[in-house]
């Protein structure tokens, strides 16, 4: 298998250019990290499944190649969807606790001549999205398709891991991280689940299994994987102090692949380790915001003068761009409290995470459409082609406002505790050098 | 009055802007020879606004798994150890003095 494969089909870079436009859209920040570059061939990926539809998004958009999903028929009960799902490739798979008849030997069939082909398969192996961060039991179907795939001949298959990291599933324009992890390459690593002499198919129920436990591993090595979100919770902030630790200046940004991969490495620590850990971060943390900090800003060290630059800079950008926000802040102000409004109906995360995308683009959508529209009547095609361009750019503007003005507050504040706290501030950066200690001693 | 006085500023100045950034950004691209950059400038110069949108359209997205280019020398030697360490491909006494030189490099907080 050569590059070659890699060379992508129409169809491909505009699914891989819509997944752009929309993550982008969805969220602040995507950190990919790859631990191994796709070199083409047939290639399984497997990942953790919290959001129905953000989830195989996001892997269209961090992976170098367009999967075909395997997904619950039921998706293709609805009309527009199925064409959707159809154009993208996806494969059906029926689960028995699904009503309405059928077998899933046309969708092991599709997934062998589609890893016959080279292709990209992506299958979510726990079988159901999951509000708690770590890994449920896997299905076996990943393991049977590879399996099955061999024992049909095609040879070269590699499952690749991926985990997905949410910051807040459920809030528009938050953070999220994907980490692709490295792929077991199955024919070097065969003997491992097949006992020697033993049938090398789908229907060897002890290679099934192990190969499924292998696939977990893997799994659990690159997605979210602990306790509880609280556990979660309190080692990303520990690995957030570590790589705060490492960077050029406090002030940068965490990269987030690096930052979830290292408090994944901690989660899987004994336990006496991670409570030992846990512990010393709860208390530099509480120590922390009883004085109103955090540690990115006991960190920064901002002074009255950096403050007052700052605010020199947030006020010039604020007023060249206002009109422009203005404008898009006339656009976009009902689609926004009709997301907003979504936000507060009761449901589960995981359901949120699909809902919330999924109205915004439609209200975005038809709300734009209905701005072009009108422009197209009153200006014809080149004022909408105009506007069509334009109306990015304003809501842009208002995304840039909004910001600036959240930084010129957050530094305000953090200068104005950091004077409040200058007296403490001996004995806080004391106990971040305890903290850092606990944690560089557990990695 | 004073929408009459704004409406241009609105609509002029981004579509200026977004045509200067339609050549800046084809005359800088690498994976572009240099006909075709000459070609999507010109389309962008004559016909201003649809030229864009083309443009646009037919550009590729960043890759976003190329280089992690937020991490900095150190965060990505502590990925790439514990990679090695989970792995099994390193053992105790060359992890630990590994994990000592990228902590050592570290600045004082």
């Amino acid at each position: 298998m050569t590059r070659a494969v890699v060379d992508q089909s129409r169809r491909e870079r505009l699914i891989r250019k819509l997944a752009g436009l929309l993550v982008r859209g969805v969220y602040r920040r995507v950190d990919v990290f790859r631990m191994e570059e796709d070199e083409g061939g047939p290639r399984l990926s497997v990942s953790n499944h919290f959001g129905g539809f953000t989830d195989p998004l996001l892997l269209v958009y961090a992976m170098p190649r367009v999967p075909r999903i395997l997904a619950r028929d039921v998706i293709w009960r609805t009309p527009i969807v199925r064409s959707i799902m159809n154009w993208a490739g996806a494969i059906p798979v029926h689960k028995p606790e699904d009503r309405g008849a059928g077998s899933n030997d046309v969708m092991f069939g599709s997934a062998y001549s589609a890893l016959a082909e080279g292709s990209h398969l992506l299958i979510f192996p726990e079988g159901i999205t999951r509000d708690e961060p770590s890994i449920a039991p896997l299905k076996t179907g990943a393991a049977r398709i590879v399996l099955g795939a061999r024992a049909n001949g095609v040879e070269g298959i590699h499952i690749i891991p991926s985990g997905i990291h949410y910051e807040d599933k459920a809030s528009l324009r938050s953070s999220v991280s994907v980490l692709v992890g490295r792929s077991i390459d199955i024919d070097a690593t065969i003997d491992d689940y097949v006992a020697s002499g033993g049938d090398e198919s789908p229907e060897n129920h002890a290679a099934v299994r192990s190969l499924t436990d292998a696939i977990e591993t893997e799994l659990r090595r690159v997605a979210p994987d602990f306790a509880d979100w609280a556990e979660a919770r309190t080692l990303t902030v520990g690995a957030e102090i570590v790589l705060r630790t490492l960077s050029d200046d406090p002030r940068d940004e965490i990269p987030l692949a690096g930052r979830d991969a290292l408090a994944g490495h901690l989660g899987r620590k004994p336990a006496a380790t991670k409570s030992r850990v846990v512990g010393a971060i709860d208390r530099y943390t509480t120590e922390l915001s009883n004085m109103g900090l955090d540690d990115a800003q006991l960190l920064s060290g901002i002074t009255g003068r950096q403050f007052l630059l700052r605010s020199v800079v947030s006020l010039v950008l604020t007023l060249v761009l206002m009109p422009f926000a203005l404008v898009g802040a006339a656009i976009n102000w009902i689609p926004y409290l009709l997301v907003k409004a979504v936000g507060f109906l009761r449901m589960a995360p995981a359901m949120m995470s699909t809902i919330k995308p999924l109205s915004a683009m439609l209200v975005f959508g038809a709300t734009w459409g209905l701005v072009l529209w009108g422009v197209l009547h009153e200006y014809g095609g080149r004022g909408a082609a105009l506007a069509g361009l334009l109306m990015p750019l304003y809501l842009a503007s208002v995304i840039v406002v909004v910001e600036a003005v959240q930084v010129l507050w957050t530094s305000f504040a953090t200068w104005r505790r950091l004077r409040g706290a200058r007296s403490s501030e001996d004995l806080l950066e004391a106990r971040r050098r305890e903290v850092l200690d606990v944690l560089v001693e557990a990695i | 009055m004073g929408e009459f006085t704004l409406l241009p500023y609105v609509v002029a100045v981004p579509a200026y802007l977004v045509i200067g950034f339609t050549i800046f950004d084809a005359a800088r691209r690498s994976d572009l020879v240099a006909s075709r950059k000459a070609l999507w400038i010109a389309v962008a110069a004559i016909v201003p606004i649809l030229g864009t949108l083309l443009y646009l359209l037919n550009r590729p997205f960043d890759d976003p798994g190329r280089g992690p280019a937020s991490m900095n020398a150190r965060t990505t030697n502590l990925t790439a150890l514990l990679e090695q360490r989970e792995a099994g491909a390193i053992d105790d006494d060359a992890f630990a003095l590994a994990k000592r030189r990228i902590f050592a490099g570290a600045p004082e907080s």
